[in-house]
């Protein structure tokens, strides 16, 4: 019909405005930033600032070099910046990082000196961020996106190995400790986690189905009140004594200090969650269901495990997640009372004003918190569809 | 019942994984979580691993306070503390005694081994107490040397604002002392307090002028201090407690291993004020591993080979 | 020998009594409705019976043996068991939902397969479009109908149903009443069903057991109950229409009387002492009515006049109460009764159910 497509055509017309809208804004906010604040840093050493980098300072030093780079970018955002808004993000955020290593290659860098991220370069980041969340992309042109990034990633990071970016230098110091600091902190909430769980599905199904269930779960909710560095302090004394009193767990490595105490603060904070996650689980089976299942036929045990687990299963994956993901993040406060962690850095480093340092402990952090809870959401997403028809 | 009794030998298999017990022919090194800890522990367990002895590493576990019930509890058999720490152990923060070098050196190996079973090896002459460093510009156009010439700068008139902590500026050993000693003080005006008793910090807002700051509680042995062109006064009326770090052992394992003095006494001796300063420099300016510097140092020394 | 047998059998709810010295016995085949007011304890009986309750004390005899001697899950795998929101497997398919007994009886795949499409078939639901969907996507009527499977697929001797219908609305529900009967007549099962509404209780059960306060009243087929209410609490309970009620299972078949209808083309008038017949043609196909007063017309199909309503014409299956309700309507004390082709089968007048309804109904005293 006439009359349809032309106002298909208008709609269209519209959405294209709005996006090439969108990328002038996302080019113009870029080139502001550029001017108006310091990219980076030539610092002389690690805790002295130094001289700050402007995006004009290096057009004037090597100007056709730049506008060939900032206009291939502008162009490449318009052409495939609506389609593949992630890809133009990611190379943006991959271009700043490895810039340093290109750049001041061969440059005569004075030992100690380094280039370190400014407030410019964290503008960027913000700005590229939200390009590239917002952006409207098919699922196919999505993992184009990622794949391409991944691809210039692994090509990328090998070059970074005499990259003068302050974070790469700490980095490259750090690097032993930092693996080490990262198991330790894998380990701890590993194992505090599993001992959570395996402490919250019996306590969590009493807590469901009898009434002395709500005094273990009113028990948990009152141990999440406490302030988790306070729970952290006081398991020390506990653990001293027994360890002075039991020789034998002494040599197990149980002492007042360290794994032993954290492992159970974080394991202990996790209850609650796990908790609440079984018990509304459990709850939200719907009692004609499960009456009909024993009038069926179904041994207890038999309509626990294949009717209200599986039904149950949503929620508790919900409550599950919360508390991985909240006991990865507690566990950086560990290494107040000696027991490691990815804390270690963000400690370290504002004992010694360096920004490097904490960043060096908290983005793995970062990592592994926001990595565990999509990973933990989609598991979670795709058991709800398998079960969307359920809870009529 | 089964998963259950997997779960209990995991954890407890687990336990061991995470620390090592302590076995026969080994010694367990800890230190505080700070920059000189981590120096100064690293060079304990280096020189001891040199020597054959199997050194479980406990080094930068945590606070001082972590730190001390750790070695009386036994966790760990060796760390460096400070003499002027003596003070706060055992409650005795008004005793005079503190003030002077061996004096304070004597009466904490003294109380320690008494009351703790600690024997307190030989320490390093660097005395790692708080000062006030200012920044060398203004050291040189007031002719700043001590801490009686900044007296009677600040009481003509001086522009003058120090960074501490709230420690440093309310604790009665510490700033409220100078203040008695040296016949001046400041108006609240003149101080910046950062909560939190980082150096760091100050000697950062010191040196960049924040909040037109031109002054910062600093330690004796800081590293940043040169970097950060800081000037420590000197402090001519001896009003603070003198803090020299020096090897702690339990009374037990020396016993074990009656040549430890013999091992570490020379190294603390080597340790001075310029010389600390300077490995700390490493660590903090130049970003080096604490294990790193020290074994450099040890190496450059003869100790190691 | 009877399949279920009570004897004396009493329920306390701690302190309160819920059912008193209950004593009945239920052949095979039967199809027994147990129906009373609220809190009769007609709920509770039935949940004895696969020991999701066990009774105070008395006996409750399931083929010869006494419940006790059962185990509990196993005795439930041998009775089916239907209640009133279903209460299907959101997270299962309407084929491994129906599958549940045959597996939890570790029945061959082959078997359950055979069977689940079988009884869906006996349940009208066509297995290729429902056997895969989930209960989510199921209408009321459909998911009922798909626990009344469920309750069968094991091919249990006795079938408990606990208000199944309850949930439905008033089409739905006698469309699923109609359903049961028909699957009844296929299978004829043994059923032991509880519920509120009398009209149902009437249409579908061989016997009705009515209770109050935890005791039997009486245990007789609907049409003794009708005609001779044990007690004034029946009386009350049947309610004040309960000669209507006994026409609720009657057909019209039962009384359908010939009808000498006025054929199209055949000269003449009947040989009836009626002043009007119904108007056939050749085919005996029903064309309408016609009076005998007025005859001066060259053309039959002038003054042939049609029936009010199309629903006049009644089938042979249609019930004598919907019979007499429709006469009322139409105005009518005859209706013709027709095939499914139209075609006059005879005739059913309201003498004819006024009779029946004489038939021993015994003074209200």
């Amino acid at each position: 019909m006439a009359k349809g497509s032309r106002l298909h055509k208008i709609i269209e017309g519209l959405s294209c405005q709005a996006l090439f809208c969108r990328n002038m804004v996302f080019v113009i906010s870029l080139v502001l930033i550029c001017f108006v604040f310091p990219l980076y840093q030539l610092d002389p050493n690690r805790v002295v600032r130094g001289d700050p980098v402007f995006f004009s300072q290096l057009l004037s030093d090597s100007t056709i070099l730049f506008l060939c780079l900032t206009g291939s970018f502008i162009l490449l955002v318009f052409v495939i910046g609506s389609a593949f808004s992630q890809l133009i993000s990611g190379l943006g955020i991959l271009f700043l990082w490895t810039f340093p290593a290109w750049y001041w290659e061969g440059y005569p860098l004075a030992s100690g000196y380094r280039v370190s991220p400014s407030i410019g370069f964290w503008l960027m980041h913000l700005v590229l961020f939200f390009y590239g969340v917002l952006g409207d992309t098919s699922k196919r042109n999505r993992t184009i996106s990622w794949l391409v990034l991944a691809i210039l990633i692994g090509i990328a990071v090998p070059l970074q190995d005499k990259s003068p970016l302050s974070l790469f230098i700490e980095l490259r110091a750090q690097r032993t400790r930092l693996i080490g600091e990262l198991l330790q902190h894998l380990r701890l909430s590993f194992f505090a986690f599993a001992g959570a769980l395996a402490v919250s599905v019996p306590l969590g199904v009493l807590a469901a189905k009898k009434s002395v269930g709500k005094g273990f779960y009113a028990m948990a909710g009152i141990l999440q009140t406490v302030p988790s560095l306070a729970l952290f302090g006081l398991l020390m004394v506990p653990y001293r004594i027994l360890a002075q009193q039991v020789p034998v767990l002494r040599r197990w490595g149980v002492s007042g200090i360290g794994a032993a105490p954290a492992i159970t603060a974080l394991g202990l904070y996790a209850l609650l969650p796990l908790m609440t996650g079984i018990r509304e689980g459990l709850r939200s089976v719907p009692a004609q269901t499960l009456e009909a299942g024993r009038g069926l036929g179904f041994s207890p045990w038999m309509l626990f495990l294949k009717v209200e687990l599986p039904l149950a299963m949503p929620l508790v994956m919900a409550g599950t997640r919360t508390a991985f993901v909240q006991t990865l993040g507690n566990a950086a406060l560990a290494p107040l009372i000696g027991a490691g962690g990815l804390g270690f850095f963000i400690f370290q480093g504002i004992g010694q004003t360096s920004t490097d340092m904490v960043l060096l402990g908290v983005f793995p952090l970062l990592l592994l918190t926001l990595g565990s809870d999509a990973i933990l959401g989609a598991l979670q997403k795709r058991l709800q569809r398998s079960l969307a028809h359920a809870h009529t | 019942m089964k998963l259950s009794k997997i779960l209990v030998t995991l954890l407890i298999l687990s336990a061991t994984v995470i620390s090592c017990g302590t076995q026969k022919g080994s010694i367990v090194v800890g230190s505080k979580m700070d920059t000189e800890g981590a120096l100064l522990g690293n060079m304990i367990k280096l020189v001891l691993e040199q020597k054959g002895y199997s050194v479980v590493d406990k080094i930068q576990l945590g606070g001082t306070p972590i730190v001390r019930k750790a070695i009386i509890s036994g966790e760990i058999d060796l760390y460096p503390e400070y003499t002027g720490n003596g003070a706060f152990f055992f409650n005795e923060a008004e005793n005079p005694v503190w003030k002077d070098a061996s004096k304070a050196y004597a009466r904490v190996k003294e109380l320690d081994l008494a009351k703790n079973n600690l024997v307190w090896l030989q320490p390093a002459s660097a005395n790692n107490t708080w000062a006030i460093a200012v920044r060398k510009d203004l050291a040189a156009n007031a002719g700043l040397k001590t801490l009686s010439d900044l007296a009677s700068y600040v009481n003509k008139g001086g522009g003058f604002k120090l960074a501490g902590s709230e420690e440093f500026v309310n604790s009665p050993a510490a700033l409220p002392a100078f203040y008695q000693a040296y016949g001046f003080t400041l108006k609240p005006e003149q101080l910046l307090i950062l909560s939190g008793g980082n150096t760091a910090t100050t000697e950062k807002a010191a040196s960049e002028g924040t909040d037109g700051v031109n002054a910062a509680m600093a330690y004796g042995t800081d590293g940043q201090l040169a970097a950060f062109q800081l000037f420590v006064l000197e402090d001519d009326k001896n009003v603070q407690p003198v803090y020299q770090p020096a090897p702690v052992v339990r009374k037990a394992v020396l016993e074990k291993y009656p040549e430890l003095p013999k091992l570490l006494d020379p190294i603390f001796q080597k340790l001075d004020l310029v010389t600390l300063q300077t490995l700390n420099a490493r660590i903090v300016v130049e970003g080096k591993i604490p294990e790193d510097v020290a074994r450099e140092w040890l190496k450059a020394a003869g100790f190691i080979k | 020998m009877p399949i279920l047998s009570f004897e004396k059998v009493n329920y306390w709810y701690g302190s309160q009594q819920a059912v008193k010295d209950l004593s009945f016995v239920l052949e095979e085949g039967e199809f027994a409705v147990i129906i009373g007011p609220s809190g009769c304890g007609k709920s509770t009986t039935l949940k004895m019976v696969n020991r999701l309750l066990d009774p105070t004390d008395g006996t409750i005899l399931f083929m010869g043996r006494p419940l006790g001697s059962y185990d509990p899950v196993e005795l439930r795998r041998s009775m089916g068991y239907a209640i009133q929101n279903v209460g299907l497997f959101p997270h299962w398919t309407v084929f491994e939902n129906i599958a549940t007994v045959p597996r939890l009886l570790k029945w061959p795949a082959e078997s359950i397969k055979r069977r689940v499409l079988e009884i869906l078939e006996l349940v009208g639901l066509a297995p290729a479009t429902y056997q895969h969907k989930y209960p989510a996507e199921l209408s009321g009527g459909e998911a009922q109908r798909v626990g009344i499977a469920r309750a069968l697929a094991a091919d249990p001797p006795l079938l408990l149903m606990d208000e199944p219908f309850g949930a439905l609305d008033p089409m739905q529900r006698s469309r699923h009443q109609q359903a049961l009967l028909d699957i009844q007549g296929k299978i004829k099962k043994t059923i032991l069903m509880v519920t509120h509404d009398l009209d149902e209780a009437i249409l579908l059960a061989d016997r009705i057991l009515i209770m109050n306060k935890g005791q039997l009243v009486q245990w007789d087929t609907p049409e003794a109950i009708l005609k001779a209410p044990a007690n004034a609490f029946v009386r009350k309970f049947l309610g004040t229409d309960r000669s209507l009620k006994r026409l609720i299972r009657r057909t019209i078949g039962e009384r359908l009387k010939p009808a000498i209808p006025l054929v199209l083309g055949t000269p003449g008038i009947p040989d009836t002492d009626r002043s009007w017949a119904w108007v056939v043609d050749q085919d005996n196909t029903l064309k309408g009515w016609m009076s005998f007063e007025a005859t001066n017309h060259d053309k039959w199909e002038d003054i042939i006049s049609p029936l009010p309503t199309a629903e006049t014409a009644v089938s042979p299956q249609t019930s004598l109460k919907d019979a007499l309700s429709i006469m009322l309507s139409a105005g009518m004390k005859v209706l013709p009764v027709v095939d499914p082709r139209g075609r006059l089968m005879g005739e059913i007048s309201m003498d004819a159910i006024e009779d029946l309804i004489k038939e021993g109904d015994p003074h209200e005293g």
